[in-house]
């Protein structure tokens, strides 16, 4: 028996709503009039779920169960949010597991600190997607503003683990401090992607802004696209990298379909930042 | 002018007796001004390369090869030999400053450029001394950063909507969070926005209840809903004024204003705000805002 758990809209709020409890352990077993009673902030206030939106919790797979109380099941609801909620702070932060699904836009720190499970953003998300993600996997259909995966500001490490998947474009910092993890972004990239990163993969499909890479220390940052490198950066070789046919193939299976894009491709490496030891990589696609 | 007669480049110390004569002046503009000329050495770059002179000096003063860059290739249209000059002189001097100015922050870049900075300056103390000064544009901006870090450990941008401080420049700016309209009122002190901020925030501004505490009329006292006169600080009301160099200097009062402080007006709003909320615990309390 599968449990979805659908959460619609009434309104769009004027001010932002910071609503970090909606994620799929949060609403897990809980009754229609628990999740009705879950906090939200809005302002200096704390409100309720009730006071934004509809809940309808409907089961499939099993017979048509009247209680309105879920059973605490191995597998946990399926948390589906329904309309424009841009407004909507904090959205599936920290989730640990499960699945939840936005049908429309969302607004700051979505999947901030995520630690498992499966995020799906139908529209846009806003800035500081993922940031300090620890696992798991988001998916935007649409594009991501700035600092995706990023470390938030005096923070040292950005993003730990997991997989953030962008079809559209991505704005600044995309990946800044970053220290472990997959960002691929099908569309174009704003300035610095990578800056100061630690470790993990970016992946850039479309054009990308100045200073890719700036001050990166270790890690890989993948453009399809040439871009012009800072100074720091020194031209090692042309070649075929036997991840590139590995991580393509990783891709689609997370239907995520790169256009253009071919096992094949053969990739200029450059190493840097030498301001930072020179131990990270930036491969720009010969190709394409 | 003053900046450089009392504090930076004519002032006479125990290490540096012979004032303007011992030191070397360096300006880095997008134009000449009245302080280039003055300078040793002038260095006249285009606008938004403040990252890549920083990145390239970071390279230089390590000695670090440059990839595709001769001597005449142009960083920040001024040839790669003046920034090995200008890393020489950094390296050698016994005590160097770095000023930058706010034009820095609002380049391509933005805080990434004062990051590049900072990190400058902390590497060239692996061969001398050096320190890196942000130049203020109004009179005391420093004293609002430090006040809210020693309050709350953060210098701006910091939102108490929760009960407990949080900081996120972008997210809790004031800029930003007007251009998204995610305010409903504004509590103005002692700045103009109807000046200074981008003209869709000051619309915003505008559409929304405004109080504002001000000595003088300005573009913003024109259009808010509240204006209480106050007396102007280090004239009609006395307090610390911090120093872009972070010296904290005490204004007395010099004449009597018959309006109330900053302080007394908040003093009393805060008083009435717990009134109106029934907070009779308290409301006995004084505490200063």
């Amino acid at each position: 028996m599968k449990t979805e758990i659908t959460l619609r809209l009434k309104e769009q709020p004027s001010i932002p709503v910071e609503a970090e409890s909606i994620n799929p352990e949060n609403l897990k077993g809980k009754s229609l009039k628990e999740i009705y009673h879950l906090p939200l902030w809005s302002g200096n206030r704390r409100q309720k779920l009730e006071d934004y939106f509809e809940v309808e919790i409907t089961e499939s797979g099993g017979e048509a169960e009247e209680a309105k109380v879920l059973q605490s099941e191995d597998n946990l609801a399926k948390v589906v949010l329904a309309g424009d909620l841009s407004r909507f702070k904090r959205l599936g932060q920290g989730m640990a597991a499960g699945e939840m699904e936005i049908r429309g836009s969302v607004g700051f720190h979505a999947g901030a600190s995520m630690r498992g499970g499966v995020l799906r953003i139908k529209g846009n998300a806003a800035d500081w997607l993922g940031a300090h993600m620890e696992g798991g996997q988001i998916m935007v259909e649409g594009s991501a503003g700035h600092f995706v995966g990023a470390a938030y500001r005096g923070k040292t490490q950005g993003m730990s683990g997991g997989t953030i998947l962008i079809r559209g474009s991505a704005g600044q910092m995309t990946g800044s401090r970053m220290r472990r993890g997959l960002i691929a972004v099908g569309g174009d990239c704003g300035d610095v992607p990578g800056f100061k990163m630690l470790a993990g993969t970016i992946l850039i499909s479309g054009a990308c802004g100045i200073r890719a890479g700036a001050n990166m220390r270790r890690g890989t940052i993948v453009l399809l696209q040439p871009t012009r490198l800072l100074p720091s950066f020194y031209y090692n070789c042309c070649y075929r990298p036997v991840f590139w046919g590995i991580l393509v193939q990783e891709l689609r299976q997370k239907g995520f379909e790169l256009p253009h894009a071919d096992q094949d491709f053969s990739f200029q490496r450059f190493s840097g930042d030498a301001n930072e030891g020179g131990k990270g990589e930036i491969l720009i696609c010969q190709s394409n | 002018m003053r900046h450089l007669s009392r504090y930076s480049a004519m002032s006479k110390g125990l290490y540096a007796s012979e004032g303007r004569k011992g030191r070397k002046v360096v300006v880095i503009d997008v134009r000449p001004t009245p302080t280039s000329k003055t300078a040793d050495l002038f260095l006249q770059v285009t606008p938004g390369q403040d990252f890549e002179i920083a990145h390239v000096l970071r390279c230089l003063i390590k000695n670090i090869p440059l990839e595709g860059l001769t001597e005449t290739s142009q960083i920040g249209g001024v040839p790669l030999s003046q920034w090995r000059e200008l890393a020489e002189m950094m390296k050698q001097c016994h005590y160097g400053v770095v000023m930058f100015g706010i034009g820095l922050t609002q380049s391509r870049g933005k805080d990434l450029n004062v990051e590049e900075i900072n990190t400058l300056v902390s590497e060239l103390n692996r061969y001398t001394r050096f320190y890196a000064i942000a130049m203020r544009g109004h009179g005391n901006v420093n004293g609002s950063n430090q006040v809210l870090v020693w309050q709350t450990g953060y210098p701006l941008a910091v939102n108490f909507q929760r009960g407990y401080p949080r900081f996120n420049p972008g997210e809790f700016s004031v800029v930003d969070m007007l251009t998204r309209q995610e305010v409903d009122a504004a509590l103005i002190i002692a700045t103009d926005p109807g000046a200074h901020l981008p003209q869709a925030a000051v619309r915003y501004l505008q559409s929304i209840p405004t109080i504002v505490l001000e000595p003088h009329e300005n573009l913003t006292t024109d259009w808010a809903n509240v204006v209480i006169p106050v007396a102007p600080a280090g004239v009609g009301a006395e307090g610390t004024f911090y120093r872009m160099d972070n010296v904290s200097l005490r204004l007395k009062k010099l004449v009597d204003f018959p309006v109330s402080s900053d302080r007394e007006v908040l003093q009393s709003i805060k008083e009435r705000v717990i009134q109106l909320k029934g907070d009779l615990q308290d409301k006995g309390e004084n505490k200063p805002c």
